[in-house]
């Protein structure tokens, strides 16, 4: 019943945030019919389409799970960003200089790419548990710390003397995820590591900790939850999967090196996806997917019409806006309701 | 004609707890009316919606037989209406007449006459004999100080009519009848007074005339010669109040000791607990007594674990604690901690989860290397939730749905059903209705029987009363008095609690 609604309330949020987006588009004289149509085809229409979006999908289904579960928590980790890129560049180098088997070195890059993400993370845990730093501050911090430290790392150190940009050099050919007619691996490796992340949350001691620490932080404490190691644990684990998004980036993506730039916006698109999803992890696989469509077929709409695709951006924007306003609204105006009804049941018992 | 007329309120609060239903309500110039009724039967909304502070759902309100729209505290202030909360709203570090004057600065080309001001405020408060220094701070002042300047407050503004809230939750019994002398005072001067409590004696002292509200109707409204304690008592709930009887205990071994405890403050250093020794025995109620603030939070707290002692020990089933984290000392002890908002449950979550803290770390919750054994903790939450007597419809279901006593009896049931030998309990009936009181208490009884050793932290005397085998009064930190309930009133323990005697 809850899950109907909730799925109900979803759907007709995004619809809606279509509709004000068509008029939208209508006012700057296009055809809404025109850019949806387009925006469809190539995001969904094919095979083609599909598998590039799940591909796009795949780092923001990391980092919104990686957000998800830390805002589930009552962490504030906002350093998905900077975690990610970590991992990134630590794939990036080590999938130059290690010599594995590309069938170990394939795994191993990933899971250090994700360690990467995690120690990153783990300096806000210090600074937290010894010098009582917030979190929500200090990782964003990091963020930018991390931003400047891998371009330079890829400007100096690293650099690829051929590249036309600063970028470090390709990583061997054996390390390439393996695809499956173009759907890399790496989103079957996402989809898995939510699937783990929910299974953890929703059914283990330490998952229910985290949720209860969410919920009443007082609550979980008094209660005998171990709130200070499962706060350092929690930014470890979060960490860990934006450190995957970042070195599967590498391993799975078109360019294979670590250039400027790599991590576009999938820090802070997960943190939007988590707060749409009001941190469910189930909830933040769809709508990953469903982002990962849009920032797609973006591209095809600005082939096939005059509409830009930054105009994504803007629906992107009025989805949230709808989707976690019309949850409030829901909320509010049924339990209005609610008590009308009680109040006239009340009032004519009494006459 | 009435003063004050209101008539037919009504109000739901969202989504459908109807906290008003129907309720009339006259008040005359110059009387006390005291509003009583058990937690949750609506005296505070009806008098929040006199002041403006609720709208109601439906109904009117008339002032000398005109109809009035009353949306906000400042309208009811212009009608003459005032009203001092059960939460004091007075800054701290202001003094006493600044505080007075606050949002209502009587000032010429914006400048405020500091000295005629703290001079207009001392004469109202010695026209009524409240005995305060208008150039005191109150941080300085005790509770029962603070609450009469919030009285001085209403008069400053010129209220005619005064509500006070509960006024008596915060007092001890002294401090009590000097309020009662004050309000006999306002009210010969033409002041009419909205007395609200649950307790009946003191009503019955005062009032000239009594509304009993129950469930959010009004029962009738009466003179108070006409009735007498038990009548009311019986309005009240509805049936007549049952006696819960208590047999001798049998103390065994000791569980619970503490030895020259002390506390220092974080932010002040000061000692808030010092050289505190006591112990607990198993199948006995220990009482702790005292004004509140007095370091029977704090120790409290440093039992549970969240406040560190400055020395001393805390031995419990001679397992030394005094170092141990948290979630070590939860594997022995029960706790009903005094706020269920603030630590006691996590309202959104589900009943479920509720139920089960602090049981999922014992072994039998387990399942393999990881996970919680979900099907257990839901049998074991039914069980609990059907022997504690709570009113739910679903284990999904959320707290924050839940009545006041239910919440209670789901902290209650998980706490007790942990088993331990030691249950330590703060506040466990506050703000709850008779019902579930009288429900709570006999479970204490009945805990005690079974042999566990009982702390029993409360506020209210009488129940310290009903429920102690021993009594400790704290002040200032430091236990000051050792004594047998059976054989002591609850006057010569006022006296303790105040440092009357030594
Ligand atoms: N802000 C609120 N929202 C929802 N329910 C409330 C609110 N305030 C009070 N109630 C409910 O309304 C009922 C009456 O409460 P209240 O007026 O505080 O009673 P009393 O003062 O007699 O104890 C109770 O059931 C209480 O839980
Ligand atoms: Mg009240």
């Amino acid at each position: 019943m809850k899950i109907f609604r909730r799925v109900i309330i979803s759907l007709l949020s995004i619809a809606s945030a279509f509709l004000i987006c068509a008029i939208l588009i209508k006012i700057q004289r296009n055809s809404p019919i025109e850019v949806y149509k387009a925006l469809y085809a190539y995001g969904l229409g094919s095979w083609f389409s599909l598998s590039s979006t799940l591909n796009t999908a795949t780092p923001l289904i990391f980092t919104g799970v990686s957000a998800a579960v830390a805002f589930a928590s009552g962490v504030i980790n906002l350093g998905q960003h900077g975690q990610l890129l970590m991992g990134a560049i630590l794939t990036a180098i080590l999938g130059v200089y290690l010599n594995l088997p590309g069938l170990i070195g394939i795994p191993v890059l990933v899971v250090f790419g994700g360690f990467a993400g995690a120690l990153w993370a783990g300096v806000a845990a210090v600074l937290k548990k010894f010098y009582r730093m917030d979190e929500f501050i200090s990782t964003l911090m990091l963020n930018f710390i991390a931003e400047y430290f891998t371009i330079y790392l890829a400007t100096y150190p690293f650099l690829d003397k051929k590249a036309y940009v600063p970028a470090t050099r390709l990583i061997k050919r054996i390390y390439f995820m393996p695809d499956v007619s173009g759907l890399s691996l790496a989103f079957f490796v996402a989809i898995f590591s939510a699937l783990i992340s929910y299974w953890y949350i929703k059914k283990t001691r330490s998952g229910y900790e985290l949720r209860m620490m969410g919920h009443n932080i007082n609550f979980a404490r008094i209660g005998g939850c171990s709130v200070e190691l499962n706060t350092t644990l929690v930014l470890l684990l979060t960490g860990f999967l934006s450190g995957l998004a970042g070195g599967l980036l590498i391993l799975g993506g078109t360019q294979h090196r670590f250039m400027k730039g790599i991590g576009a916006n999938f820090g802070w698109d997960g943190v939007m996806i988590a707060i749409i999803a009001n941190n469910s992890i189930i909830e933040t696989l769809f709508y990953g997917l469903f982002f990962g469509a849009l920032k797609n077929g973006a591209i095809g709409m600005e082939f096939e019409t005059a509409v830009p695709s930054e105009f994504i951006l803007l629906l992107q924007a009025v989805i949230v806006l709808v989707v976690v306003g019309a949850r409030s609204a829901i909320e509010y105006y049924t339990q209005w309701i609610r008590s009308l009804a009680k109040l006239k049941k009340v009032v004519s018992g009494n006459d | 004609m009435a003063f004050v007329e209101m008539s037919k309120i009504y109000k739901v609060y969202p989504p459908n707890v109807v906290a008003l239903n129907g309720v009339d309500l006259s008040l005359e110039r110059g009387e006390i009316h005291s509003i009583v009724g058990e937690n949750g039967a609506g005296k505070s909304t009806l008098v929040r919606i006199l002041y403006g502070m609720i709208k109601p759902s439906s109904g009117e309100i008339k002032i000398d037989g005109e109809k009035v729209q009353i949306s906000n505290p400042s309208e009811a202030m212009k009608l003459g209406i005032g009203m001092v909360h059960q939460e004091f709203m007075l800054i701290p570090s202001f003094k006493v007449f600044e505080n007075i004057i606050l949002g209502q600065e009587r000032s010429t080309l914006g400048f405020i006459n500091r000295k005629k001001a703290a001079k207009t405020v001392q004469q109202i408060i010695d026209q009524y004999g409240f005995g305060v220094d208008s150039n005191t701070v109150v941080s300085q002042l005790s509770v029962a100080a603070q609450q009469k300047v919030e009285i001085i407050k209403q008069l400053y503004k010129k209220a005619k009519v005064l509500i006070l809230d509960e006024p008596t939750a915060v007092l001890t019994p002294q401090e009590s009848d000097e309020l009662f002398e004050q309000i006999t005072r306002l009210k010969g001067q033409g002041k009419t007074i909205v007395f609200i409590s649950h307790k009946l004696d003191e009503v019955l002292k005062i009032s000239d005339r009594i509304t009993v509200l129950r469930k959010g109707q009004r029962v009738t409204t009466l003179e108070n010669k006409d009735v007498n304690a038990i009548e009311l008592a019986k309005m009240m709930i509805g049936r007549n109040l049952s006696q819960i009887s208590k047999r001798e205990s049998q103390p065994g071994k000791e569980v619970l000791s503490i030895k020259h405890l002390s506390v220092r403050s974080n932010r002040t250093n000061k000692e808030v607990l010092s050289n505190v020794n006591l112990s607990v025995r198993a199948g006995e109620i220990v009482g702790i007594a005292g004004v509140e603030g007095n370091g029977q939070y704090e120790l409290v707290q440093s039992i549970v674990g969240t406040i560190r002692p400055y020395s001393g020990e805390i031995i419990v089933n001679d397992t030394d604690l005094t170092q141990a984290p948290i979630r070590e000392r939860r594997k022995l002890i029960c706790y009903v901690p005094q706020d269920r908002k603030y630590s006691g449950l996590a309202l959104k979550a589900t009943m479920l989860e509720n139920m089960i803290m602090t049981h999922h770390l014992k072994d039998e919750f387990k399942k393999g290397l990881l996970a919680l054994d979900w099907k257990k903790a839901y049998s074991y939450a039914k069980q609990a939730a059907e022997q504690f007597d709570i009113l739910y419809r679903s284990l999904d279901e959320k707290p924050e749905v839940l009545s006041g006593g239910n919440q209670q009896k789901v902290v209650v049931a998980r706490e007790f059903s942990l088993g331990y030998t030691l249950i330590v309990l703060d506040q466990p009936t506050r703000g709850l209705d008779i019902a579930s009181t009288e429900y709570i208490r006999r479970l204490i009884l009945q805990m005690r029987d079974a042999g566990k050793a009982i702390l029993l932290v409360s506020a209210d005397l009488d129940e310290l009363m009903q429920l102690s085998d021993r009594l400790y009064v704290i002040k200032d930190g430091k236990i000051v008095a050792h004594i047998d309930p059976s054989k002591a009133d609850i006057h010569t323990i006022g006296n303790y609690m105040l440092g009357v005697v030594n």
